[in-house]
C-alpha cells in the first residue's frame, strides 16, 4: 500500500475539498450552458435578421415586378377578350353544319349529264333532291351513284335512296333522299 | 442543516444537503434558459419559419408574375389588338335582327340574289341560345327566316358565301325551289352575338390563362379566309357615331 493514497485531512476539510471540486465542475457546466444559450441566441437572431432582410428585398422586387405587370393591363384585357371570343367563335364553327360543303360534295358525285334541281333539307339531316336527266344512261348513273353511297364508300353520307322516277316527254325526273352522317 | 425556519435533513437521497447547494446556480441557469427560450427564442424561431414560408410565397409569386410579364412583353400589342378586332367581326355587336338581314342582303347581292322576304320573330330572340362545343357555354343567337331569289347556277356560291362570311352565319334550315333558271331559297339563318361584360382580375390570371393557344391563333387564320360583306362593327351601324338632329316639323311626313 502506497503512502501517497492516504488522506489524512479531517473529514470537514475533505468535504470542503469535494464541494469545491463539484462546484468547479458545476460552474463549468453552467458556463457551457450559458455559452450554448448565447450562441443559440446569436444564431437565431442572425438567421432571423438575414431572412427578414431577404424577405424585405423580395417584397420590394415583387412590387416592381407587379407594377410592370399591371402596366400591361390593357394588353391583358385585349388578350382575354380575344381568347373569350375565339373560344365562342371556335365553338360556333365546330357546332354548325356547313351545307356548302355537303352540296358541293353531292353535286360532284353526280356526272354532268344529270341536273340537280331542287334541294330540300329535312330537320333529321336528310336532303330530298329532285333532278333530271335526258338519257337512260343518266338514270343508270344515278343508280350507280346511289349504290356507291350505300356501299359505305362515302365518308360524309350515310345512305341514299331513289324515291321516285318518272319519264315525261323523254326527260327522266327523279327524286332521291340522301342522309348525312 | 437549518435554512431560516425550514429544517432540512443532513442527507437527501444519500447526498449531503450542503453539497446540493452547489447545484442551485446551475438549476437557476437552466430555469432562466428554459424560460428565456420560451419567451425569446421560440417566438423568433417561429418568426423564422413564418418568414421563410412568406419568402417562398413572394418568390413564387414574383416568378409567376415575371413569367406572365415576359410573355405579355413578347406579344406585339398592335397585332393582338388587330386580331381581337378581327375576331369581333365574327360576332354581331348587338342583338339586332335587322343588322343580320343587312348582312344577308349584302352577301346575297354579291351573288346576284335578292331578298324577297324576311321574317323576324322578336319573341324568339330572347330565348334562343346555342350551346357552344368545348366551352359548354351558351351563346345567344339571332335567327331569321329569309327568302332569296337569284340565278340557279349561283346558289352553291351563295351558300358558301354565307358560310364563309363575317359575322359568322349558320344556315339552320334550307329549301331550294327552281323557277326556270332562277332559284328560290328559303333559309333560316342565325348569327351570334356576344356582349363582353366579363371583368377580369388580372392578378388571378395564370400564365396558361394568358397564353394564346394554337387553336385560337389558327382561328384567326381560318377567319382570315372569310370575307366581310358588311362591317357590323363600324360606328355607323351601331349608331354610336350619330349626332342627334332635331327636326322642327309640324307634319312628320313632310321633308
Amino acid at each position: 500500500m502506497s503512502i501517497m493514497n492516504l488522506n489524512l485531512l479531517p473529514s470537514k476539510a475533505k468535504f470542503q475539498a469535494a464541494k469545491i471540486k463539484l462546484k468547479t465542475q458545476v460552474n463549468k457546466i453552467a458556463i457551457g450552458l450559458v455559452a450554448a444559450w448565447v450562441v443559440a441566441c446569436a444564431i437565431v437572431l442572425g438567421v432571423n435578421f438575414f431572412i427578414k432582410y431577404k424577405l424585405a428585398n423580395a417584397v420590394v422586387q415583387n412590387k416592381k415586378i407587379q407594377e410592370n405587370y399591371t402596366g400591361l393591363q390593357s394588353n391583358i384585357l385585349v388578350s382575354q377578350k380575344l381568347k373569350y371570343k375565339a373560344k365562342m367563335v371556335g365553338g360556333v364553327l365546330a357546332s354548325r353544319f356547313e351545307y356548302g360543303k355537303a352540296f358541293e360534295m353531292i353535286e360532284n358525285m353526280f356526272p354532268e349529264v344529270i341536273t340537280l334541281d331542287d334541294y330540300d333539307l329535312k330537320e333529321d339531316g336528310t336532303f330530298r333532291i329532285d333532278g333530271t336527266t335526258k338519257t337512260r344512261e343518266g338514270v343508270d348513273l344515278v343508280e350507280n351513284t346511289i349504290e356507291s353511297i350505300n356501299s359505305d364508300k362515302n365518308k360524309a353520307l350515310t345512305g341514299a335512296s331513289l324515291t321516285s322516277l318518272k319519264n315525261f316527254k323523254g326527260v327522266w325526273s327523279f327524286t332521291i333522299v340522301v342522309t348525312l352522317k | 442543516m437549518r435554512l431560516n425556519t425550514l429544517t432540512i435533513p443532513e442527507k437527501l437521497f444519500g447526498v449531503n444537503t450542503n453539497m446540493m447547494t452547489v447545484f442551485i446556480p446551475l438549476v437557476g441557469i437552466i430555469i432562466v434558459a428554459v424560460v428565456g427560450y420560451n419567451i425569446f427564442l421560440a417566438p423568433k424561431i417561429d418568426d423564422i419559419s413564418k418568414m421563410q414560408s412568406d419568402l417562398k410565397s413572394v418568390e413564387t409569386k414574383s416568378k409567376s408574375v415575371l413569367e406572365k410579364t415576359r410573355y405579355l412583353q413578347s406579344i406585339d400589342p398592335e397585332e393582338l389588338k388587330k386580331n381581337s378586332d378581327f375576331i369581333s367581326n365574327a360576332l354581331l355587336p348587338q342583338q339586332n335582327a335587322y343588322l343580320l338581314v343587312s348582312v344577308v342582303r349584302s352577301v346575297a347581292d354579291k351573288f346576284g340574289f335578292q331578298v324577297e322576304s324576311f321574317l323576324i320573330s322578336p319573341g324568339k330572340l330572347e330565348k334562343v341560345v346555342t350551346e357552344v362545343k368545348k366551352s359548354g357555354k351558351n351563346i345567344p343567337r339571332i335567327p331569321i327566316s329569309v327568302s332569296l331569289v337569284g340565278p340557279k347556277n349561283s346558289f352553291l356560291d351563295l351558300i358558301k358565301g354565307l358560310e364563309r362570311n363575317l359575322p359568322v352565319l349558320s344556315v339552320d334550315s334550307f329549301k331550294m325551289t327552281n323557277i326556270g333558271t332562277m332559284a328560290k331559297l328559303d333559309l333560316e339563318i342565325s348569327a351570334f352575338y356576344l356582349e363582353d361584360n366579363n371583368t377580369y382580375d388580372i392578378n388571378k390570371l395564370t400564365l396558361s390563362d394568358l397564353t394564346l393557344l394554337k387553336e385560337e391563333t389558327d382561328l384567326v387564320t381560318t377567319l382570315g379566309e372569310y370575307s366581310i360583306s358588311l362591317d357590323v362593327n363600324a360606328k355607323d351601324n351601331s349608331g354610336t357615331n350619330k349626332v342627334y338632329r332635331k327636326y322642327d316639323r309640324i307634319d312628320p311626313f313632310s321633308l
